[in-house]
């Protein structure tokens, strides 16, 4: 799989929106590995390269991490704070893809560092429109540009 | 010139006792007197020679002047007659020398005079103290406040005082004479029948009688006064009875202040309240049935006995601060205190102690007026711990109620998760069958179906999101914060940007616009939804255009977002700010229903305020009232 460069690390425990994601990627052509962690816990694992993770050949670094915030075990929320608190990882950027449409939900993981943070929407379209952005952005860092901002993102104004 | 004939006449009258007369009258007459009896003898010298008869003449001057001059006039006529005589009547004619024989005529002539003078010195006297006891008794009948009438024995008036002519409406000298019936017309009261004459029984029994009560005397002009009275009988020295006195009074005064006791009695004896008198030293005076019931004494066994019988020994003190503040003549109202009964028990009282005054304003004792609150008490304390209670079972329903919020938190939280994922496999999922298998399924009404299921799935999605988004702002607590509000109409406009572009909506900002108080993304969210609404509802066909503009309203902004869509019949204005509430049919201006009352509960929980006007057709004018931000 490394031919392909480095993967985007889904953290989400929901199977359809797993499935529904995974649809969307491909229908945009995304070039990239998908690798899942099913909860924090998880997702920890993965970057640590501990446990069924452990093979840093099978699971290299990610280049992207999409996240969703309600997790069993460990929160999007704390594995952000976690990210952010480990230099080596702290380079990779979060998208925060969520059902929550909280304000401070919104605004606690801007202040964490994501990168964007979208309402996981109804439709598939609107889905693919997100994973089309979700491509492009991996391709600019696969080619060394930093990952422009990705359109359609909630922000705070003023935050 | 009357005055001093009437002095002339007093002077002359026999009647007026010689003091009463001028000295130079008194002694001019004793003067005059001794002249006349000389001259008188003179005149019989001629018949009857010098020497006979030397004093006789002089008698009658003498009396005459004892009469008129009074004592000591006579005395000095008596010493001038001697001499008078003695000179010129008696050998030897012309000296003052009297040989032995004449010597005894002398004496006897000056013994005469004297018992003459001395006789009629007497009845002066006699008559003096006479006059001064009948003065007496007419100032005395005078100045008395009651009514005296004086008959003789036959029942005849002979007399009125002042009073009684005053009562009576008749004078004394016209009365004088009349049967007592005539001038003292009595009746009784009640049966207005001639009461008894007073003095025909006492002429029959001898001794003093009173009247019956409920006397009326009926004046001469007919005035009925009410009267007390009595009469008694006058005897004379000898024990023969010569006629009544009778003596009354008007009882008017008498009788109403009578009245207004017996009424203040009664009022005292009916009142539901213990009231009772003291002295100064704490004595008990009085006692009403009131305070019988009370406390347990009948009046007879408490009068006399000290006050603090009455007291639990621990609130003495506090009596005697009442009393101090009694001599000083202060009164102590409503003090709410403890009272003890004649078996023992203790009952709560209101107690107001007022101090009593004699007619100059000296405190003599006060009276005491006591309520039993010892229900009210009761009743009060049942209230206080019936409102403990209930603070309690408000407490518990609080924590109650915060639990069920924290579900509910919970529970929306897990609405907003787990409800909306399967929706998003369903909408996702059918779209992708239409996408993935549309050339296959493209027969019969399987397209439509899909389609159906994918617009459902979008439908309730949106409806969970907004119901979530409306309740959320019932709970959460805003906090507010300056904003621009053209920063905030931007932001709008741009997550509107979509739909405006679809339905090429023209929309127009009236900048600049304020700064309000109000909470950032919230305010985004109304803003955008009032625009939203201003593109979506516009007859097919017709450009939605849609104007921006602020006003300032007394330390308010208004905000108005203006369409020139369907517009709002008058009697809907306000529905359509209720939840669900929704005028045209879903199929051709789509929405939740709910976004209007998000504006208004948004708005609300910003401190403002949020309406529309419209005008059906023509388009409506929707707004919002927020503070404004004074700028520096």
């Amino acid at each position: 799989m490394s031919e392909r460069g480095r993967p985007i690390l889904l953290v989400e425990d929901n199977p359809d929106d797993i499935f529904l994601i995974e649809k969307a990627l491909a229908k945009v052509s995304l070039a990239a590995h998908l690798e899942v962690a099913r909860d924090g816990i998880e997702a920890v694992h993965y970057l640590e390269g501990k446990e069924e993770f452990a093979d840093r050949g099978r699971f290299p670094l990610p280049a992207l991490i999409v996240l969703d915030l309600k997790l069993p075990r460990m929160s999007g929320l704390e594995l952000l704070a976690w990210v952010r608190g480990r230099p080596d990882l702290a380079k990779i950027p979060v998208v925060v893809l969520t059902s929550s449409n909280d304000v401070s939900d919104i605004r606690s993981a801007y202040e964490l560092g994501a990168v964007s943070y979208h309402v996981k929407p109804a439709g598939i379209r609107e889905l693919i429109t997100l994973s089309a952005a979700i491509r492009d952005c991996w391709s600019d860092l696969q080619e060394g540009r930093p990952c422009q901002r990705l359109p359609g993102a909630l922000l705070i104004p003023g935050g | 010139m009357g005055s001093k004939r009437s002095t002339i006449f007093a002077w002359l009258s026999l009647n007026t006792p010689p003091a009463a007369r001028p000295w130079r009258l008194r002694y001019g007459v004793a003067l005059a007197g001794v002249l006349i009896g000389f001259l008188g003898r003179t005149a019989l010298t001629s018949s009857i020679g010098p020497t006979a008869l030397p004093f006789i003449f002089f008698f009658p001057s003498i009396t005459v002047v004892a009469w008129y001059g009074g004592f000591k006039p006579a005395v000095l006529s008596i010493i001038l007659a001697g001499l008078t005589a003695v000179w010129f009547f008696i050998e030897p004619l012309q000296t003052f020398k009297v040989r032995i024989p004449e010597i005894w005529g002398l004496l006897a002539f000056s013994l005469s005079c004297f018992l003459i003078v001395g006789a009629i010195e007497m009845m002066h006297r006699a008559r003096a103290g006479l006059t001064r006891s009948r003065d007496l008794l007419s100032t005395t009948l005078a100045s008395i406040g009651d009514g005296v009438i004086v008959t003789d024995e036959q029942g005849r008036v002979t007399f009125l005082n002042p009073e009684a002519e005053h009562l009576t409406r008749w004078k004394s000298i016209e009365a004088r004479g009349h049967d007592l019936p005539k001038v003292f017309r009595i009746i009784n009261e009640e049966t207005r029948q001639p009461a008894e004459n007073p003095v025909e029984k006492v002429l029959r029994f001898g001794k003093v009688v009173g009247l019956a009560n409920h006397t009326l005397l009926i004046a001469n002009d007919g005035t009925e006064i009410p009267i007390d009275d009595c009469a008694a009988p006058i005897h004379d020295p000898g024990g023969s009875r010569f006629g009544v006195v009778l003596v009354f009074r008007d009882s008017s005064e008498q009788r109403k202040a009578q009245e207004a006791r017996n009424r203040l009695a009664t009022i005292v004896d009916s009142s539901e309240d213990a009231i009772i008198s003291k002295n100064l030293e704490g004595k008990i005076l009085t006692w009403n049935a009131s305070a019988e019931r009370m406390f347990g004494y009948s009046a007879d066994e408490i009068i006399g006995k000290p006050v603090t019988t009455l007291i639990p020994p621990e609130l003495h003190q506090q009596e005697e601060e009442i009393r101090q503040r009694l001599c000083r003549g202060q009164a102590s109202e409503c003090l709410e205190t403890m009272r003890l009964t004649k078996d023992g028990r203790r009952i709560t009282v209101s107690v107001s102690v007022s101090p009593l005054k004699d007619n100059e304003g000296h405190v003599i004792g006060a009276s005491t007026i006591l309520r039993d609150v010892s229900d009210a008490v009761a009743a009060r304390q049942a209230l206080a711990g019936g409102r403990e209670e209930l603070e309690r079972e408000v407490d518990e329903r609080t924590t109650k109620l915060k639990e069920i919020l924290r579900e509910m938190e919970a529970f929306t939280y897990t609405v907003a998760h787990d409800l909306r994922s399967p929706l998003r496999a369903i909408a996702g999922c059918s779209e992708l069958l239409i996408e993935e298998h549309g050339a296959e399924l493209s027969t019969g009404s399987a397209p439509e179906y899909l389609r159906k299921i994918s617009d459902g799935a979008r439908k309730m999605d949106e409806l969970i999101r907004d119901l979530l988004e409306y309740s959320h702002l019932a709970r959460t607590d805003l906090k507010l914060d300056p904003v621009p509000l053209e920063g905030a109409v931007t932001e709008a406009l741009a997550q509107q940007e979509r739909l405006i572009k679809d339905r090429n909506a023209q929309v127009t900002v009236d900048r600049p616009l304020p700064v309000v108080q109000a909470h950032g993304p919230t305010l985004t969210r109304v803003l955008a939804n009032l625009v939203s609404n201003a593109v979506k509802f516009v007859s097919p066909g017709k450009t939605p255009v849609v104007r921006v503009r602020s006003e300032p309203r007394k330390g308010r902004v208004r905000l108005w977002v203006e369409d020139n869509g369907i517009g709002i019949e008058a009697a809907y204005l306000e529905r359509i700010f209720r939840v669900f509430e929704r005028l045209n049919r879903q199929e051709e201006y789509p929405g939740t229903g709910i976004g209007l009352a998000i504006v208004r509960r948004a708005v609300e929980r910003m401190g403002g305020r949020s309406g529309v006007e419209s005008t059906p057709g023509q388009g409506s004018r929707f707004w919002i009232d927020l503070h404004e931000v004074s700028h520096p």
